[in-house]
């Protein structure tokens, strides 16, 4: 295991991936914390600092100056103010004179120079003596490469081992299959379905769960990201939220143990935004390509092609809404309008992708309505794309009954890949029947219909559902009381269907029945996620495990519609 | 319908078709247009044939709007769908033309330069087909294939006229052959023999989009 701790140092960047894990090392090896790693400001060399005593040493200070990778000629004393001499140089001469806080002056005072990686030769000799050189009665060096960190880690960061027997069996695999996702997702899937499934006899296991799960994933992560595929590190970053909040959600708290479970948690979050922004930064640059990534797929088969594009767009949506929705959460002005962009950005980028990839117009399962929902729903808060949203709908909706009418590859409620690339088996209307016999599809295009004021198409679908679709379930899915308990683990099923949803009324009428159903209560707004302000872990979930999305997130945007209102004179007639 | 099975059945030889346009009267730009929509409508699988076609209508015409229609159609719906087939027939066309429609096929041709290098330097693992997926899809069609195959077999001549003989190992055969009273070792060297088609690009990008795109221009008449 201590192998693979060491990889995974060594992979690690310094800003947000080394320096955010050393604070919660040292706190966990009995140190006090008093400065943590900041952007933009000056640190003179000292990337953490602490106060304490390792093991049966005696009480000091410990300055750590932190850098990625192996210690290189470039990286000891190149030219970049980040290389590392300059650093111990400003720690010796300007930190320790000048900032170390009053209280701990008197202490003596350990720098240690932190590197996931380890010490080339060539730069050894200039490395080792610059530290004897430098070192005072008071002033000692201590030299944290990798295998001391993975040391550090193994013994300090989660109690006794890094994973039970059982959980390094899984990570194991998974970290050998990383080139095939499939296979490492189903791995990694146990391993956080075993770390969260635990009984959590002290209220501290809850802790070190969510950190074993951070630790996994993080490994995970930097090992996709050296296989040069993230699509397996992109599941696996929802599944851990997913777990580490159910694992956390009724015990995290303002202060102590419970805050210090957020504090976990929230770690999580982090490590979330970084793998689906990696994994966005790779896909956006080809989405404006026209089949360039349908091509990509790389196979002569419709359903896989489909599939994933939708599967791409639902993943691309959710990182568009999570910018947004960070954005509203930020109070600094720049920073505000930054994410806002970015969230701008990536709808106008989905849009480009649908342009480019028109199989995007043509769902072929029912369930691909999720990914439509979400992609509507981030092009539903950038107003300048409301008249794309609702052009792709109508084009959506005209090759959906196309192909339903024409016997083609239309929509159905299979999920099994087999089945969707045999699907039409017959064209027959008792087949076609069978196919589609319940739909979230449909009710979903008449629900954006009716929001964005569309009344031509939602007047077609409300004609077919008469004529083609008078045998098929109309429907949405709703959370209830059980959805608490298992929306974020996926272990049973949960929420209630809204059948028969009211197409047959008008669009002001359909969304006033839409939203009472929203209001229900121990639904949406009992949600523990909501209540905490975590609104993204219930769109994750109902990516993740293919749930339809509430409907709570577009009434929280609009206006309600005032159906109760006494009809003019000249309806009354 | 008469045209495609009558053009699958010369396998080949139709690769230079023209539009006769005297039979055509008047062929204006919005007829030039109109018969070029109706060629991708029922020719859309018979892609050099359908180039070739649309190719005497860009001969036909001096009208920019019409010459430019035409010449887009030839990218977006035949050259995205079989690439190397249609380029070879245009590379050959393209000087025969007049200088109008020289101008938009080139610029056509150009376009799908710039399409053949943006799928060219598209790398991405994340989206690929899962193995599972390939493996499923693979066998099915080789089910297909050896189905189509027997089919094909069963209603051979060869079939009929040959007595079928199975070679596990080598590559030739020998054998003892009675000529006269004497028996002669035969010895025959095996052949390969093999033929190769180019897989279309659009049913596995958009199916329903390419059915739909049929469906309309096959079925549109100019309005009055």
């Amino acid at each position: 295991m201590k192998l693979i701790v060491k990889e995974y140092l060594a992979s690690l960047k310094e800003r947000n991936e080394l320096d955010a894990i050393l604070p919660d090392l040292l706190c966990q090896m009995g140190l006090t914390v008093f400065a943590r790693p900041r952007r933009g400001t000056r640190e003179f060399g000292v990337d953490i600092a602490a106060v304490g005593a390792i093991g049966t040493g005696d009480r000091s200070v410990y300055l750590l100056s932190v850098k990625s990778g192996n210690l290189t000629r470039s990286t000891w004393n190149g030219q970049s103010e980040q290389s590392l001499r300059p650093s111990l140089e400003q720690i010796l001469d300007v930190y320790i004179p000048t900032h170390l806080p009053a209280e701990h002056s008197d202490l003596p005072v350990v720098i240690c120079p932190c590197f996931g990686g380890d010490v080339q030769t060539n730069v050894r000799l200039d490395f080792t003596n610059f530290c004897k050189r430098s070192s005072t009665g008071k002033v000692r060096f201590e030299e944290w490469h990798g295998d001391r960190l993975a040391d550090l880690v193994c013994e300090y960061l989660l109690d006794d081992s890094l994973l039970p027997d059982w959980g390094s069996s899984h990570l194991r695999k998974a970290l050998a299959l990383v080139d095939e996702p499939d296979a490492a997702f189903k791995h990694f899937r146990n391993l956080i379905l075993d770390l969260s499934g635990q009984t959590f006899a002290r209220p501290q296991d809850r802790l070190t769960t969510i950190r074993q799960i951070s630790v996994s994933l993080w490994t995970f992560y930097v090992w996709s990201r050296e296989a040069n595929n993230l699509d397996a590190a992109y599941r696996a970053v929802e599944l851990s939220v997913l777990h580490g909040w159910d694992v956390c959600k009724d015990h995290v708290g303002p202060k102590g143990r419970g805050e210090k479970l957020f504090l976990a948690f929230v770690q999580m979050l982090v490590a979330y935004s970084e793998v689906t922004t990696a994994y966005a930064v790779k896909v956006v640059p080809h989405m404006h390509k026209l089949h360039a990534l349908s091509a990509e797929v790389r196979t002569a088969s419709y359903p896989s092609v489909n599939r994933r594009m939708f599967d791409v767009l639902g993943r691309i949506a959710i990182v568009g809404i999570a910018k947004l929705q960070g954005a509203d959460a930020v109070e600094d002005e720049k920073a505000k309008q930054f994410a806002q962009q970015q969230g701008q950005i990536t709808a106008a980028c989905l849009e480009r992708m649908v342009d480019a990839n028109p199989c995007l117009c043509s769902p072929i399962c029912d369930d691909q309505a999720i990914d439509i929902f979400l992609a509507a729903y981030l092009q539903y808060l950038c107003p300048g794309q409301h008249a794309f949203l609702k052009n792709w709908l109508r084009t959506m909706w005209n090759k959906c009954r196309f192909a339903h009418e024409g016997h083609g590859r239309y929509p159905t409620t299979y999920r099994d890949f087999r089945k969707q690339e045999a699907h039409p088996v017959e064209k027959t209307d008792d087949y076609r029947r069978d196919a589609t016999k319940a739909s979230i599809l449909y009710p979903t295009l008449a629900f954006w219909a009716a929001v964005l004021g569309d009344d031509g198409l939602y007047g077609a679908i409300q004609e077919a559902k008469q004529e083609l679709f008078a045998h098929s379930t109309f429907q949405y899915w709703f959370p209830d009381e059980l959805s608490e308990q298992f929306l974020y683990s996926n272990r049973d099923t949960h929420g209630i269907a809204f059948c028969d949803v009211p197409i047959h009324k008008p669009p002001d009428e359909y969304l006033h029945d839409l939203w009472t159903e929203c209001d229900q209560p121990n639904g949406y707004n009992d949600l523990s996620a909501v209540k905490h302000n975590l609104a993204l872990l219930v769109l994750i979930a109902c990516r993740h495990y293919r749930c339809p999305v509430p409907l709570n997130f577009i009434k929280q945007q609009l206006p309600i519609p005032d159906t109760d209102q006494e009809p003019t004179s000249e309806e009354s007639e | 319908m008469a045209i495609c099975e009558l053009i699958e059945k010369m396998d080949g030889k139709a690769d230079d078709l023209q539009f006769d346009l005297s039979m055509i009267a008047p062929a204006g730009p919005i007829e030039l247009v109109f018969l070029a929509r109706k060629t991708v409508g029922y020719l859309y699988w018979q892609p050099k044939p359908a180039a070739s076609l649309i190719c005497s209508l860009l001969k036909a015409t001096q009208d920019q709007t019409a010459i430019a229609h035409i010449a887009k159609l030839t990218f977006d719906a035949l050259l995205t769908n079989a690439s190397s087939e249609v380029l070879d027939l245009l590379c050959a066309q393209v000087a025969t033309l007049p200088e109008a429609g020289k101008a938009a096929l080139q610029h056509a041709m150009d376009t799908h330069e710039a399409y053949a290098a943006d799928l060219r330097s598209t790398e991405l693992l994340e989206v690929r087909a899962s193995l599972a997926e390939q493996e499923y899809h693979t066998n099915r069609m080789a089910e297909a294939m050896g189905k189509a195959y027997r089919q094909a077999m069963e209603q051979s001549i060869v079939s009929v006229l040959c007595r079928q003989q199975v070679i596990l190992y080598g590559r030739s055969s020998a054998q003892m052959v009675r000529v006269g009273d004497e028996e002669q070792r035969s010895a025959m060297t095996l052949q390969s023999h093999g033929h190769s088609f180019t897989m279309p690009r659009m049913p596995s990008i958009d199916e329903v989009g390419v059915d739909y795109m049929r469906l309309v221009f096959r079925n549109e008449t100019i309005r009055e």
